[in-house]
Formats: structure tokens, C-alpha cells, sequence
């Protein structure tokens, strides 16, 4: 039982939460094509929903990129290397690669700190601006999940490549 | 220790031993705040405001309006459609996507948002047709380029902003130059497709299969129909007929063809999440990158070099293009327009170079940026979509790249032809 | 004797705009009164931040000194708010009351208590100038049906309402198009905006109803003014003291002259309606708006009102 929730966890969490962002945004603004002309009242709010909504996309979207492989990364260089260096090479671009996201991780909470003293009123949606940026922490933590995951699966050799 | 050399050195190294882009600008942004002795939390602003801008949205809507209409078979029958058209002849669906790209670029502010609507459906046909990936991605990247001269565009949107010009007058003098450039790439596309044979394989033109086709495709015929309508007559703005678009490919896809399960819909936000995971993604680090840029008073050291040539404007825009080509392999294009505008309009305004005409000249060279690497953000998209790799995508653009230069120096040296346009429909500027 | 000073001071409008008229002079002043040993880098055009995001950066210290305009400053501090009210001021001197007396000292303290961001000047005040393409407004009955682009602000949009137009919100970008193509008949900008934006090419007819003021004061960060020793502080405040008398003045003047280019080059039919209709649906909004507010919102409009009097 607990295994299958970590598997369906493993396999859609970031994936689900990215349709549900990018279903949100989307729909927020044909809604507002349809206030206007059905209701002829348009609303500000729309605008931040589907703003939050992409940001939403974009950063699940990422680490769903770390699980994936999926970055856009400079490959012929590494290609061109010989085996035994281009292993270690990617081994310390990946440490670099964590290295700066747990760097952001760290300044991001720094800046919620800085959020959770200070107000930033959403205009339109009347809710403090650092409800929506708790995404941002959120995805990095689970870039950095991915991330271990990734060598997890490469050590235990599920997976025989790195990149 | 200089800054800005030391994040070049690091943005090059970590890139080259394979840190993806986006984290490479990242580290080297780090770099550039460290030096400069300014709080990191720097870093975990931009990552958020950086994408706290409403045209944006465009690209994620217009992806995912891309799969929905190619996994709900519009795109199937707009390419039956081209292809009753064109197919005949060498290099059609090239061309197409090229001339797609123009008419597309007509509703879309925004290069990525183009090369992203039409990519997602004609990249795929072109490679079914034989042609090679990289070019197929090549066509499609160049052509959204168009994106953002043929208006509306948010790069002169941004250009107008910063330098106080008239959007509309941008807009009106951005046409003919767009047009221009959509015929020198069908040039370079029909050239190229002739030399590596792509496409024309298939059976004579015949009134008949086009009719047919045409019958069979009329709810995809629609979208663009409904959508330039929709901008042109009012009913909705550009940003808004990116959802538009979305809610027409799932309407079409679900009850006109009905060849849209839920998965296909699932598997449509999947891929969408994907490319703006992995391409818009670049924006949050590019952002602090493009601050440190300003704070080391970049553009302000290079442009001391236009004491040298004086008053001769078409060798000063000559040299500004070479700076723009080259500042925006580096540099996301918006913060591009953003930070040189504001340091070298000035001195182009001293010089009496007409403000529109450097509005377009400057669109025109920062959209170059769009397609050279390593920070290119069309490339992305193309290389995302036509599963390739920005190496391979790269070196296919090449070609496409010398419409744009030629365009470039004609600017240059005769500027009347861009301005005449503007100057025609509300008189000579005030 | 503490170190030269190098201080980055952004604004989101162009070079020539009011906001660079106050940015620039108060470099030129702060550079004068510290002998030179505080350099003012003056960014413009949104380089270093957008108005929306600048405030934050300032309570982070990424960025030194800004130039916001009142709205913008609402949802970090949203006493603030009060200035995106209609007809908030009633006149010149009505402004001048308020912000150089006893409020304006006030507010601009409350402000560095609740958010650690100085107020260093209130600047100059701006009306947004109404356009449209539809006809001349002389009455509110006039405005009756007309789409008008609003910025997604709560109170423009209940102004607008409430003056009986229709106020349609839309990102700015999206905004010249849309005026064009017919989606709105018109909007409200600041007048140099409109010379700027050539919207005399597009629209015929301008009102001067001066329902909105705005005004852009010079904040700085805690992080900057700490850097500073007392001699370069004294400079600092000194030079953004004047500054600010400076851009009153200049404010003033340019709004003449760019209405009556409006109406001479720009072709515009220029018309005067009269306000008192406006101001007493306005003084119903102002009484909506703050209904839900705290009470220091309340005190401050009704000691805003009082000023009037
Ligand atoms: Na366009
Ligand atoms: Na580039």
C-alpha cells in the first residue's frame, strides 16, 4: 500500500500539479474573454491567476525536467570526452548544478522571511504575495528530490546512463 | 577581480562541462552579485519576478494549443491542406511553416510564443515529409523570429517604453521590414530544400485534392480565422487569443474530429510543463544576469567607442548591429532591448538618426539574439519540439541568419524605406 | 571619513519623463552638496527593476533608490492606497498642503516604521488626462457607454463605473491595439505620456478632469542610507529636499506647455467639463472604497478632506 503511493507519487506528482497550473491558467483567461462579452465585467484578479498559474507550470515543469533529464544542456563536449573523464565531468556538473539550487534554496527562504515581515497585497486577488511564492521553495525542494533520485537510480544501475 | 569577465569565464566553463543552461547563468550570476557586494536574496526575487509579466503567457498557452490541435488531428488536416498546396514543390512544408510563421506573427507579440503555435504543428510534418530535424527546427525557429517584427510585437512594445516613441508608429513601420524578411527566408528555405532535396515527393498539384482537402479541414482552417478575426475586430486581445486558441483546439479536438482522449489532453499539459520547465525556466536567472550587466555599466563602457566614428550614422549602426548580434548571444533578448536602449538611444538621437528607424533596427538585431547560442531562447523551443539537440538547431539557423544581416545593413545605410510607412498614415513625426 | 558612495538610483518611465526630471536632479544636487564623494548613477527605464517589483528590492536592499508612483506603492503599504483615490486632492494648493504640513511628515514616517523603505520627497503632482475617440466630454452624462482601459486598480475601475463609463482593464501592452481595433474608446494616462505615446494621432478628444493625481516620490533603502556617514546623509536629504521643490515647480510648468501642444500640434479638441458633478461622485467612492479600510486609512483621508477646507 505504501509502496504504490510513493510509485503514483513518483510518477505524477510534479506532472499533475503542472496540468493543474497550466489548466488554471488557461481557463482563468478565456474566462475573462467571457466575462466581458457574457457580463460585460472583467476582473483583475484574472491576470494574477494566470501569472501564478504559469510560474506554477514553469517550476514544477523543471523539476519534472531534473527527473526526466530533460534540461537544455551543452552535450559535445562531454561527448567528445574519453569514458573514465566524461563520467566524473557530469558527476561535477550535476554537484555544481545541485550546489546552485540548494544556493537558491537557501536565499529563497531568506526572502520568505523577508515576505512573511513585510506585506505585498495582491491587488486583484487580495491575498499576500507570498502564498504564491511558496512555489517557488517547493519546486526547488523537489529538483533536489529528482536529483537524488536520479543517482539513486543510476548507482542501483536502474538506470545505465547519467545524462 | 573584474566581474563581468569572471561570470563569462564561469557561464562558459560550467556550460561546456555540462551544467544546463539555465543553472550555468545561475552560477555566474552569483558570481556578478558577489562582486558587486549585493544581497543574494537578489537571486530568489528575480526567480519569481521574472516571470511576473502578463504577455508571457502566451508561450505556455500557445504550446499547449499547439499539442491539443496536433493530438485532437487539426494539425493533421492543416498539413493535408498545405500539402495539396505546396507539397508538390521542393522545400513546401518549409515554406509554409515560414509563411505560417508571418500570418502567426500578426497575432503574437512574441518570437518564442511563434516559433512555439507553428513549430508544434508543422515540425513534425516536415520531418514525416524527410526533411532533416535540425533543419525542420532551423525553419521554425527563424521564422518566429518574425514574432517580434511584424506587429503587434512586446519587443517594440519594450523599445517604445524605453525610449518615449509611439507603439503605433513602431508597429506600422515594423510591416514592411516583416514581409521583407518572410521573403528572403522562403528564399533561403526553397534554396536550401532544393540543394538536400527535402520535400516535393509527392503527386502533381490537383485543384480537386486541394478542394478536398480544404472541405476536410475546415474547422482547422478556422482557428487562424477565428483568432486574427477575433484581434483584428476587437472581440479580444493578443493575450487573450492565446486561450482562445486553446479552448478552440480542445473544442475542435473533442467534439469536431473527436480524436482528443483525456490522455492526449494530459499528455498535451505534460509536454507543455516540459518546454516552459526547461525554456522559460532561463528567464529566472537571466534576469539577475541582465542587472548585473547594467550595475557594471556594460553597454556605458562600450559605447565609448562611437567617438570614433563621429557623425557617420550608418558606420555607428553598423557597429551597434555587431554589438546587438553579439550581446545577445549572451543576453535574453527583452533585458537586452531593455538595458542598450536606455544607455544608447541617447547618443543615437544626438546623431539624428529617426528614433522609429532605430526602434525596428534594434528589434531587428536583439531577434537575432533569439537564435544564437548558448542563450537562444527560439532555439529552445525548436530543439524541445523537434528532439534535437540547441547544438544541431544551431548550426542549422546559420543560413537563416543571413536574411536578418542583410536586412540589418540595408537599414544601415537607407533607412527611408522602413519609416516611410509610419510617416505615410499619421504625417512626418511631430 | 567614510568611503565615496556610489548609489543607484532607477525609474521605470523614459529619459525626459517626470520621473527622470527628479531622478537627474537630484544626482546632480547630491553630487554638488557631498563634494562629489556621493556619485548618483541614475538607471532609467526599468534597468534595474519594474516599479512593481522595486519596492521589495528596496526592503531587500538589491536596490538603493527608486522612483514610484503612489499606486504602486499601495499593496506594500496601503495607507498609501489613499492617493488612488478620485479627486483625493482637490486642487494645487490642496496638494501642497497635505503633503509638505503635518500629514505628509506623518505618512512618510508611518511608512519607514511599518516597511524600513524612506520616503526622501514626494515630488511633483500629475493628473492623468482623459482621451477618447468617440466625442467631446463636457458632462458626465457624456461619458455614458464608453469603453475606457484601465489599469486591473480597483478604485479606477469603481471611479470610472461610478462616473458611468465603462471601464475595461487591460494590461498596458495590450492597450494601443486595443484602441485601435475598437476594444476601448479611450483611457487615462499622464499627459507627457500621451505627447510621448502620440495619442493625439489616434484619439481626437482630450478632457481635462483631473479626477486622478499622482504623484512619484523618492524612496530609498535602509540598506543605502546606512552606508552613509552623517555628512553624506545631511547631502543626501538635502539634495532630495530640493529635488523635490525643483520637480513641483517643473511639473507645473510642463503641464501647461504639453496641453497646449496637445491642442495645438496634437490637433486635440480640448474640453474643460466641470468638476463639482465629478467630485461629489468621487467623495461617494472615496466613502465606498474606505468603508472596509482601517481606521488609520479613515483618519488619514478625513484629515486629507480637512486639508481641503
Ligand atoms: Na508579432
Ligand atoms: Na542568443
Amino acid at each position: 500500500m505504501f509502496g504504490k503511493i510513493i510509485r503514483l507519487l513518483d510518477k505524477y506528482f510534479e506532472e499533475v500539479l503542472c496540468a493543474i497550473c497550466l489548466a488554471t491558467m488557461s481557463s482563468t483567461i478565456m474566462f475573462q474573454v467571457v466575462l466581458r462579452y457574457v457580463f460585460g465585467d472583467a476582473h483583475a484578479w484574472v491576470e494574477e491567476i494566470s501569472i501564478i498559474g504559469m510560474i506554477g507550470g514553469v517550476y514544477f515543469g523543471a523539476a519534472l525536467a531534473v527527473r526526466n533529464k530533460d534540461h537544455l544542456r551543452i552535450v559535445f563536449v562531454l561527448k567528445s570526452l574519453p569514458k573514465f573523464i566524461r563520467t566524473p565531468t557530469i558527476i561535477l556538473a550535476d554537484l555544481l548544478w545541485l550546489g546552485f539550487i540548494v544556493f537558491l534554496l537557501v536565499q529563497s527562504i531568506e526572502f520568505m522571511k523577508i515576505l512573511f515581515t513585510t506585506h505585498y497585497i495582491l491587488p486583484g486577488l487580495g491575498i499576500e504575495n507570498r502564498w504564491p511564492y511558496l512555489i517557488i521553495p517547493i519546486a526547488l525542494v523537489l529538483m533536489i528530490i529528482r536529483m537524488v533520485q536520479v543517482y539513486v537510480r543510476w548507482i542501483t544501475k536502474k538506470d545505465k546512463e547519467l545524462i | 577581480m573584474n566581474g563581468p569577465l569572471l561570470m563569462g569565464i564561469i557561464f562558459l566553463v560550467t556550460m561546456a562541462i555540462g551544467v544546463p543552461i539555465p543553472f550555468a547563468a545561475g552560477l555566474a550570476a552569483i558570481a556578478g552579485v558577489y562582486i558587486i557586494d549585493m544581497p543574494m536574496t537578489l537571486l530568489a526575487q528575480s526567480a519569481y519576478t521574472a516571470f511576473e509579466s502578463f504577455p508571457l503567457v502566451t508561450i505556455p498557452l500557445f504550446v499547449l494549443a499547439g499539442q491539443l490541435m496536433e493530438r485532437g488531428g487539426m494539425s493533421n488536416h492543416l498539413i493535408n491542406i498545405s500539402k495539396s498546396l505546396v507539397g508538390s514543390f521542393r522545400g513546401g512544408m518549409g515554406m509554409v511553416t515560414v509563411v505560417a510563421c508571418m500570418f502567426f506573427a500578426a497575432l503574437s507579440g512574441s518570437g518564442p510564443a511563434t516559433t512555439a503555435a507553428i513549430g508544434s504543428i508543422t515540425i513534425p510534418g516536415m520531418i514525416k515529409e524527410g526533411y532533416k530535424p535540425r533543419f525542420a527546427g532551423a525553419i521554425a525557429a527563424a521564422g518566429g523570429a518574425l514574432g517580434s517584427m511584424i506587429p503587434p510585437s512586446n519587443l517594440l512594445i519594450i523599445y517604445a517604453l524605453s525610449s518615449d516613441q509611439s507603439i503605433p508608429r513602431l508597429f506600422l513601420a515594423g510591416i514592411v521590414p516583416g514581409i521583407f524578411l518572410t521573403l528572403l527566408l522562403l528564399l533561403v528555405t526553397f534554396v536550401l530544400s532544393v540543394k538536400y532535396k527535402f520535400g516535393g515527393s509527392d503527386s502533381a498539384f490537383s485543384l480537386g485534392l486541394l478542394l478536398r482537402a480544404l472541405w476536410a479541414g475546415k474547422w482547422a482552417i478556422g482557428a487562424p480565422i477565428v483568432i486574427l478575426g477575433g484581434i483584428y475586430s476587437g472581440l479580444f486581445t493578443p493575450t487573450e487569443a492565446a486561450a482562445v486558441a486553446v479552448f478552440y483546439g480542445l473544442f475542435v479536438g473533442l467534439f469536431i474530429y473527436k480524436e482528443l482522449s483525456w490522455k492526449g489532453m494530459y499528455e498535451s499539459l505534460k509536454f507543455t510543463a516540459v518546454v516552459i520547465g526547461t525554456v522559460l525556466f532561463i528567464l529566472g536567472s537571466s534576469k539577475a544576469f541582465g542587472q548585473m550587466v547594467t550595475l557594471y555599466d556594460i553597454p556605458e563602457q562600450i559605447s565609448t567607442i562611437f567617438a570614433i566614428f563621429e557623425s557617420r550614422t550608418w558606420m555607428v549602426l553598423l557597429v551597434i548591429g555587431i554589438i546587438y548580434i553579439i550581446a545577445g548571444m549572451w543576453i535574453e533578448t527583452v533585458p537586452q532591448v531593455i538595458i542598450f536602449t536606455a544607455v544608447f538611444f541617447p547618443y543615437v538621437q544626438a546623431l539624428g538618426i529617426d528614433p522609429i528607424l532605430f526602434g525596428v533596427f534594434t528589434v531587428m538585431t536583439c531577434e537575432v539574439g533569439f537564435l544564437t547560442p548558448p542563450i537562444g531562447v527560439n532555439l529552445f523551443v525548436a530543439s524541445r519540439i523537434s528532439n534535437t539537440t540547441i547544438e544541431d538547431v544551431s548550426v542549422g539557423v546559420i543560413p537563416f541568419l543571413l536574411p536578418y544581416i542583410g536586412i540589418i545593413i540595408l537599414m544601415a545605410f537607407y533607412g527611408g524605406w522602413v519609416t516611410f510607412l509610419p510617416d505615410l498614415f499619421y504625417g512626418t513625426q511631430l | 571619513w567614510a568611503k565615496p558612495l556610489t548609489i543607484n538610483v532607477g525609474y521605470t518611465g523614459a529619459l525626459g519623463s517626470p520621473y527622470d526630471l527628479l531622478a537627474t536632479k537630484f544626482a546632480e544636487l547630491a553630487n554638488e552638496y557631498s563634494n562629489g564623494e556621493v556619485n548618483v548613477k541614475v538607471r532609467c527605464c526599468a534597468q534595474l527593476a519594474t516599479e512593481d517589483e522595486a519596492f521589495k528590492a528596496m526592503q531587500l536592499g538589491t536596490v538603493d533608490m527608486y522612483v514610484i508612483t503612489d499606486v504602486n506603492v499601495g499593496p506594500h503599504f496601503p495607507l498609501f492606497d489613499i492617493m488612488g483615490l478620485p479627486y483625493v486632492f482637490q486642487s494645487r494648493e490642496h496638494v501642497k498642503k497635505v503633503l509638505d504640513g503635518p500629514v505628509g511628515e506623518k505618512l512618510a514616517q508611518d511608512l519607514y516604521d511599518a516597511t524600513g523603505v524612506m520616503l526622501l520627497t514626494y515630488g511633483g503632482v500629475g493628473y492623468r488626462d482623459f482621451y477618447n475617440t468617440k466625442r467631446p466630454i463636457n458632462t458626465m452624462a457624456d461619458l455614458e457607454g464608453i469603453k475606457i482601459r484601465v489599469p486591473k486598480n480597483k478604485a479606477m475601475i469603481a471611479t470610472w463605473q461610478a462616473f458611468g463609463a465603462a471601464p475595461i482593464p487591460l494590461a498596458w501592452a495590450d492597450t494601443p491595439p486595443a484602441l485601435q481595433t475598437g476594444t476601448v474608446d479611450g483611457g487615462d494616462n499622464g499627459t507627457s505620456f500621451i505627447k510621448a505615446q502620440k495619442f493625439y494621432e489616434i484619439a481626437p478628444y482630450l478632457s481635462i478632469l483631473e479626477h486622478f493625481a499622482y504623484i512619484t516620490p523618492l524612496f530609498a533603502s535602509d540598506r543605502i542610507l546606512s552606508k552613509m556617514d552623517d555628512a553624506q546623509r545631511e547631502a543626501v536629504m538635502r539634495a532630495a529636499k530640493e529635488a523635490g521643490e525643483h520637480h513641483v515647480k517643473e511639473m507645473e510648468r510642463e503641464l501647461g506647455e504639453l496641453r497646449s501642444f496637445l491642442a495645438n500640434e496634437g490637433g486635440m479638441e480640448v474640453t474643460y467639463p466641470d468638476k463639482a458633478e465629478f467630485i461629489k461622485v468621487a467623495q461617494q467612492v472615496q466613502d465606498d472604497f474606505s468603508a472596509d479600510r482601517s481606521e488609520e486609512f479613515k483618519k488619514l483621508l478625513q484629515d486629507i478632506r480637512d486639508a481641503a477646507k
